[in-house]
């Protein structure tokens, strides 16, 4: 599970880099891409219920889902980005391990560094 | 509350943009009627309140839940730098946080325009923010669907004049697009537009438009020995009048009498009327030049070579290296000077220019706190068909035909011929003008004898303005002469070793050009590949921006990609235009940046050369230091 929660956190900070970056307007239907993979990482977080989380953690996720979906509905990219970047994608850096923030933070000091060599 | 913020907003808004309260009043009702938009509050996870558009059933949010400060933040770090005296347009203010943090991450230079394309956000905003505290003393452009969209094109236009359109930024906040698809489109129809027209009159210019950057150079050496326009503060005294005397046709009818104003008053002549002056017998006290590509002849008079000269390092080399006088300079926005002065822990003060070397004298003149500033040949037309004074580019200027001009109200006539490009210069006094009233006592006063109308100046002729304001002999020379160089000796010495290292910091562009070439080069081919590795992709763009950034920091590119017309145009061709996927994306952006690492290597190579030319020496073993050397080549006393 953790190279998909991996993957999916990358995704969504690709997917909000290419909206800022490119300045494309498409992140709703650029999303959509993604909902698979929520979903799935959604059912195995409330199925693992022996976490230990308060119930407030499962009712804000519920919140961010509901978000998702009438982002969808309403094709509103904002909340879409909302709840994807500042809702889900915490969610997932719980289950992402210090070493691999280390290690991204390495690989970028390394780029830094070659860049600067 | 809400109303008590509302109407200080509007007071606050008619100051800068007189007549607006009334049109609102007027049109209110219809334009919130016309757009059937609910704006509602919702409280965001942060507790503040934000604001969600409700239309048509549909219900969308301007700001986030959850953060609503987050993409504002990173919208405004994708920008890149923003350098001083960029235009930066803005299409929405349905979160504030967007204009707080770009306010944050520029400098006071840069000028805004705020497009608010829905009447009913902006109405809901004057209830909830204060829109004083979060623009202070920035120079701000409003423009409001339904109240003034008529004059967005004409803003974007006088906000991309001069050079500026490769410094511009812009955004979009999410979700107007969907809101207002038509307004997203015009608005970004009309900056193609401009942005065009500013590359199309370029268009018959040389590949690359290189005075610019070579004046500097050549010019910089004047530095080091010159002195900052912020010195003569307090220095000439303010309690005379100060006369802008521009070289407009009106000149011709009052020239003479302004030799009764000599050394009872502060004269500042812009560089083409400095030869009519002199033909007449009167000194100017200072006189100033803007103009990169100024011929040598409008001020080629042995009087002339003398007189304390306000300029930038990058006017005309020619008339910079005619003129033997006292040079003054100000900030022009320029990293490179910055960092002169830094190393001496000084600091190089600006003011704003306008455009012109008529507003550049003028801003002078309201800086060094005159309390009467009074304009003498500047018509801002074409009086009596012509376009400037005689004796300035000919000895008698010729009638032209004016015809297809556009007229604006006149000083003594009901209308005069005018171009665009003077009525801009026109609405900039008006709104310097006014903006100068608030905080300082000043008469403005226009004595051109002919012209457009200046609003907010009193008209007089030049003879009552002499009889009513010069009564007081002033000796604004020994004032000057007796002033000493920014830069003490040691100072000197330490730019001139600054200056000598200029050929290796433009050689490090040539090298970093090359590397992003690299980079957009396997950015290009990751693209073509299927199933594209995002992973890859974000850390190609990582290193490219990086790339970017040390060339960005560089203080010569500043300088090349002002003068870097064509690549500029290269990156701009291709932004405003929506791709599909984002390996489509990415193959443009590879496209663009390739082509653009390719002119900026070539274009570096050609400046490194040049200022090789300007500040490499051959005898590197002689004694002495860099500086000395340096100075030596290029005909420098010590």
């Amino acid at each position: 599970m953790e190279e998909k929660i991996q993957n999916l956190y990358e995704s969504i900070n690709f997917l909000g880099f290419n909206a800022t970056y490119h300045r494309n307007n498409n992140y709703v239907e650029n999303s959509k891409k993604l909902l698979e993979q929520i979903q799935e990482f959604v059912q195995w977080f409330i199925e693992e219920k022996h976490f230990g989380f308060e119930q407030d953690i499962y009712d804000n996720l519920n919140d961010i889902l509901k978000d998702c979906e009438t982002a969808l509905k309403e094709h509103d990219n904002v909340l879409m980005m909302d709840a994807l970047e500042q809702g889900i994608a915490g969610y997932l850096e719980m289950f992402l391990s210090e070493e691999y923030f280390r290690e991204k933070e390495k690989s970028d000091a390394r780029e830094v560094d070659e860049q600067e060599s | 509350m809400p109303e008590k913020l509302m109407n200080r907003n509007l007071k606050a808004l008619e100051k800068r943009f007189p007549g607006i309260c009334e049109i609102m009043d007027e049109k209110k009702e219809e334009l919130l009627q016309k757009e059937s938009m609910h704006i509602t509050e919702e409280t965001a996870f942060t507790e503040e309140q934000i604001l969600v558009a409700e239309k048509d059933g549909r219900r969308l949010y301007l700001a986030g839940r959850r953060n609503p400060k987050a993409h504002a933040e990173n919208q405004i770090s994708v920008l890149g730098k923003i350098v001083p005296n960029a235009p930066v347009f803005v299409m929405g203010m349905g979160n504030i946080h967007y204009l707080e943090k770009l306010i944050e991450e520029s400098d006071d230079s840069v000028i805004i325009l705020i497009y608010e394309p829905l009447f009913s956000v902006f109405y809901k905003q004057l209830k909830r923010i204060d829109f004083e505290e979060i623009f202070g003393k920035r120079t701000v452009s409003l423009v409001v669907e339904g109240i003034n969209e008529e004059g967005l094109e004409s803003v974007v236009g006088t906000m991309l004049q001069g050079d500026k359109v490769p410094l511009m930024k812009y955004f979009i906040l999410p979700n107007y697009v969907e809101l207002c698809r038509e307004q997203v489109n015009r608005f970004l129809d009309i900056m193609i537009e401009k942005s065009k027209r500013y590359y199309v009159d370029l268009g018959t210019k040389m590949f690359f438009s290189p005075y610019q950057a070579e004046n500097f150079y050549h010019n910089i050496k004047h530095l080091p020995t010159g002195y900052k326009a912020f010195q003569l503060f307090r220095t000439i005294p303010a309690d005379v009048p100060a006369f802008v005397v521009a070289a407009g046709p009106s000149l011709n009818k009052n020239i003479k009498e302004l030799k009764r104003a000599k050394n009872k008053s502060f004269i500042i002549a812009v560089d083409t009327a400095v030869k009519p002056l002199l033909q007449e017998g009167i000194k100017p006290d200072m006189f100033a030049t803007l103009d990169g590509i100024k011929p040598l002849e409008l001020v080629e008079m042995e009087q002339a070579k003398k007189i304390p000269l306000l300029t930038l390092v990058t006017a005309a080399d020619a008339i910079m290296d005619y003129h033997t006088g006292k040079k003054f300079f100000f900030d022009e926005g320029y990293e490179y000077v910055r960092k002169l002065f830094e190393m001496n822990g000084k600091t190089l003060e600006g003011f704003p220019v306008g455009g012109s070397v008529a507003t550049l004298a003028f801003s002078l003149a309201c800086y060094l706190g005159f309390r009467t500033i009074i304009f003498v040949g500047q018509d801002l037309a074409y009086t009596n068909n012509r376009s400037h004074a005689d004796g300035t580019f000919h000895a008698q200027m010729l009638e032209e035909d004016t015809e297809d001009f556009m007229k604006v109200p006149g000083n003594y006539e009901e209308e005069v011929p005018t171009l665009t490009n003077l009525n801009d210069y026109r609405k900039w006094f008006e709104e310097y003008i006014e903006w100068w009233k608030e905080g300082h006592e000043v008469t403005f006063i226009n004595a051109t004898e002919g012209g457009a109308k200046i609003e907010g100046t009193e008209l007089m002729t030049l003879a009552e303005v002499i009889d009513q304001e010069c009564g007081k002999e002033v000796d604004i020379s020994s004032c000057i002469d007796g002033m000493e160089p920014v830069f003490n000796e040691k100072e000197q010495e330490k730019i001139w070793d600054y200056l000598y290292d200029t050929p290796k910091q433009v050689h490090e562009i040539v090298s970093l050009a090359r590397e992003g070439k690299k980079l957009y080069h396997q950015l290009d081919k990751l693209c073509k590949k299927g199933n594209m590795d995002k992973r890859a992709y974000l850390k190609i763009l990582k290193r490219v921006k990086r790339n970017r950034k040390k060339i960005e920091d560089n203080p010569n590119y500043q300088l090349l990609s002002e003068s870097m017309t064509k690549a500029e145009q290269i990156i701009r061709s291709g932004q405003y235009l929506r791709r599909e996927t984002i390996e489509e994306e990415g193959i443009e952006l590879a496209r663009q940046g390739k082509k653009y690492m390719e002119l900026l290597e070539e274009y570096a190579r050609i400046m490194e050369e040049y200022t090789r030319k300007i500040f490499d020496f051959q005898d590197k073993g002689s004694a002495g230091s860099d500086g000395a050397r340096l100075r030596s080549s290029l005909g420098q006393t010590e």
